[in-house]
């Protein structure tokens, strides 16, 4: 007994000196941004020095593009000495997370970096945590020098939270349909043209199938196409940026303005039993597939669907990946009533307590104009976000070429829609801005449950159904229990 | 007078301290690690488990995280996580005594001074020396895929090919299966235990005329109680904390293989939104759980015999 209470104090005391030490966290939300804002010189011009330290995921493209966003800032601010640090994707925001808490808990901020890397998929999570964004707003406020009216409206939309800016968006990103155009050929079948009806689609997808049963002609690796490509359309069909326009397209909702949950419709379920249809045709592969681009890189598919920030990756060329030689591009079909196409923007943020903010709000600053922009662009993975060169037909975006592209090769397809009177442009911010961050992530996943149950057993279109009404109430239970919580 | 006395056991203690010192000294890594490295943590986790500490900060206190885990509701978070914990306990309840059983009948047949005896051990204790992650990723080529290369086997043999890991319905069959993989460990133990068992007790068996199997029951299996223990409450403790098959399987189709010690980990790591504060909770519910049966194992251990020497 003597030692359970000598045990017990021990925990105690451990937990006084815990809460002492600060573990309570007290850190982020007393900052007083006014005084923030103040260490921010807005006059800095090209001959200020300093420090800056950049956090990106260690991604080739990430670095290609970093590299190449150092240099040309170097170029304009020779004096401010730039350390770029790389982390893997896999744990990039539980580093940066894990970060913030000791770098507030110990007071020592240099451990973070003052420009980071961000998705707007993680945007919304990122800002609920409080103490790592600086709200670039209020710079904006303050800085005459800077308009975020230059970026186009979609990218601008998604870097936003609580409707105020947190992220400077670098590209403008929406999905595209690629193409093997040597697969085309040997199909005998034409290049898909834009926005294609959904049944142009499927009776594409009929002909490329009896196309290539009927040739001979081989891919670069010396495999006939009629046993190469086992599936004709390779995606990631749990993508969120596919998944929620795909679901937009046939008219399905996830939650109303209002928050309450529409996700159980005959809208969800014909958008799921379209996909199922593409699955049993084997026209598309496995729904959770955790390796989508591949097939197509190694010349195993015909389409493609994904943004620009991957060209690079599909073009190059390794002794065990060919890449593909033949590139067409084109916008994406149309497969329910609604054209909607995903899109979205990464881009850069500044930590609140950056040590370096002058240098980071400049450095912030030179992605947003176009030589910073051009600059991105120049690795052929960008697409700008600024309005300026999205149309300019000779900005850096649109002069980029490679030997890999193909007669087809249309970079209009990267902005397709944008002057559509409805746009076509979809994120998943359409509706997770109704719902309370600390369930976003549950909402995301119970989409894909509805989409990835047709891989599972249970895929008759009675179970599909049964699981769609299952994840609308898990929605709508988790959506009430956030807000009874808050 | 409570104080003098205090100060005096203060005292004794600091004296003998300054005359052991070098004993101190030399312990002193193992303290400081052991207090860093594993006492804070416990602690630290024990307190988080009140919170919802998403490695910022911590904004309530309370047992709401126990609740979560407790909450049966239609949608409550209760329905999923003790759906893990039984699935982990399925697995382990089948698991352990094949595994057992297997790695035994290994040792029995091995245990035979034949030539080359040596050899067809190392032979069978040689996957053991793979890494389990290295393991599965082979499994996985193997059974992960209609097209693996265990399918095309069955196909050139001309028989239909299996799910294995790719249905709902087999994964946690196909799971069990390989987890025997490693059954050569098991089977190093089980020699050891098995020479460990005098011979005169087998001499005089076999004096009285019994057979095979009487041997079997009435000396082998009593006189290696011990090593069965043993096996038993590391294996249990192992299998509930089953967590290496998600590098490679990740949590199953539809779920299906999602160990609590695998949701301990996504709910503090995966996603968007950390919650330390209820994966520490688990962790602990874990913990509870794992103390609990095994208190009950040394409880009823009557069955153990520990020869001459006291239990």
């Amino acid at each position: 007994m003597k030692k359970l209470i000598c045990s017990l104090l021990a925990v105690c005391c451990a937990l006084t000196l815990c809460v002492a030490a600060g573990c309570g966290g007290n850190g982020g939300n007393n900052n007083d941004i006014d005084a923030l804002l103040k260490q921010i010189d807005v006059t800095a011009d090209d001959e200020y020095a300093g420090e800056l330290v950049i956090l990106t995921t260690n991604e080739a493209s990430e670095v290609l593009t970093m590299e190449s966003l150092i240099k040309a800032f170097n170029e304009k601010y020779p004096y401010i000495r730039v350390t770029h640090r790389t982390e893997v994707l896999d744990g990039y925001y539980n580093g940066l997370t894990n970060n913030t808490g000791v770098a507030i808990q110990t007071g020592d901020h240099s451990l973070m970096p003052d420009v980071f890397w961000l998705s707007q998929d993680f945007l919304q999570s990122i800002y609920d945590q409080e103490d790592i964004l600086f709200p670039l707003y209020r710079i904006d406020e303050k800085d005459d020098g800077f308009s975020e009216n230059v970026f186009a409206d979609e990218a601008l939309a998604v870097s936003k939270a609580n409707n105020n800016l947190y992220m400077i968006p670098r590209d403008y990103n929406q999905v595209v349909m690629y193409f093997n155009e040597k697969i085309f050929d040997a199909a005998k079948v034409a290049y898909p043209k834009p926005q294609m009806s959904k049944d142009e689609f499927i009776q594409m997808l009929a002909a490329l199938r009896a196309g290539l049963d009927a040739s001979d002609e081989v891919n670069d690796y010396g495999v006939p196409y009629k046993t190469a490509v086992t599936n004709l359309v390779d995606v990631n069909a749990l993508w969120d940026s596919w998944v929620w326009p795909l679901l937009k397209g046939f008219g399905a909702q996830v939650v109303t303005p209002d928050g309450q949950v529409a996700l159980d419709s005959q809208e969800t379920f014909n958008a799921v039993s379209f996909w199922k249809s593409l699955r049993k045709n084997n026209y598309v592969g496995s729904v959770s597939t955790t390796n989508a681009g591949v097939d197509f890189r190694m010349q195993q598919a015909a389409i493609y669907f994904h943004a620009r920030a991957t060209l690079t990756d599909i073009t190059s060329s390794t002794k065990q990946i060919r890449g593909v030689q033949k590139l067409g591009v084109t916008a994406l079909p149309q497969f329910g009533e609604k054209y909607a196409i995903g899109g979205g923007s990464s881009g850069y943020a500044m930590y609140l307590n950056a040590e370096h903010k002058t240098e980071a709000w400049l450095f912030l600053k030179f992605v947003a104009s176009e030589a910073g922009q051009n600059a991105f662009c120049s690795t052929g993975n960008g697409v700008p976000s600024i309005k300026s060169l999205l149309s300019d037909d000779n900005a850096v975006w649109r002069t980029y070429t490679s030997p890999a592209f193909g007669d087809a090769f249309d970079n209009d397809a990267f902005v397709y829609g944008m002057d559509f009177e409805e746009k076509p442009f979809t994120s998943i911010h359409d509706y997770t801005r109704y719902i309370p961050a600390s369930v976003q992530e549950d909402v995301l996943v119970s989409l894909r449950t509805c989409f990835a149950a047709i891989d599972g057993d249970a895929s008759s279109d009675d179970e599909l159904k049964a699981n769609i009404t299952n994840q609308a109430g898990l929605i709508d239970y988790l959506i009430k229990q956030a807000q009874n919580k808050k | 007078m409570r104080a003098k006395k205090n100060d005096s056991r203060l005292g004794a203690f600091l004296r003998g301290a300054k005359k052991e010192y070098s004993n101190w000294l030399f312990m002193l890594p193992f303290i400081v690690g052991f207090s860093v490295f594993v006492a804070y943590p416990i602690i630290m986790s024990f307190v988080y488990s009140f919170t919802d500490f998403n490695a910022i900060r911590i904004k309530n206190y309370g047992f709401f995280n126990y609740e979560n885990i407790f909450d049966f509701s239609a949608y409550g978070m209760g329905n999923d996580i003790w759906k893990s914990f039984g699935l982990t306990a399925l697995y382990a309840v089948i698991s352990i005594p094949l595994n057992m059983f297997l790695s035994f009948t290994l040792a029995m047949a091995l245990r035979k001074a034949i030539p080359g005896i040596r050899g067809i051990r190392l032979l069978f204790y040689l996957p053991v020396l793979i890494p389990g992650i290295v393991m599965g990723q082979i499994w996985t080529d193997m059974l992960g895929h209609p097209e693996g290369l265990i399918n095309q086997w069955l196909g050139a043999i001309g028989l239909p090919a299996n799910t294995f890991f790719s249905s709902e319905k087999t994964q946690f069959a196909t799971l069990i299966a390989i987890s025997q993989w490693g059954i050569g460990g098991g089977m190093i133990v089980w020699l050891a235990a098995l020479e460990n068992v005098p011979k005169t007790l087998y001499e005089a068996a076999e004096m009285d005329g019994i057979t095979f199997f009487g041997k079997l029951f009435k000396i082998t299996l009593p006189m290696c109680t011990p090593i069965i223990f043993y096996n038993l409450i590391g294996s249990i403790i192992g299998a509930l904390q089953v967590f290496d098959t998600y590098a490679y399987l990740g949590t199953g189709q539809n779920n299906g293989l999602y160990f609590i010690s695998i949701r301990i980990y996504t709910t503090a790591f995966g996603g968007r939104v950390h919650d330390y504060g209820l994966a520490c909770a688990l962790a602990w519910v874990l913990f509870a759980v794992i103390a609990v049966l095994t208190g009950i194992m040394f409880k009823t251990s009557s069955w153990v015999f520990y020869g001459d020497s006291k239990q």
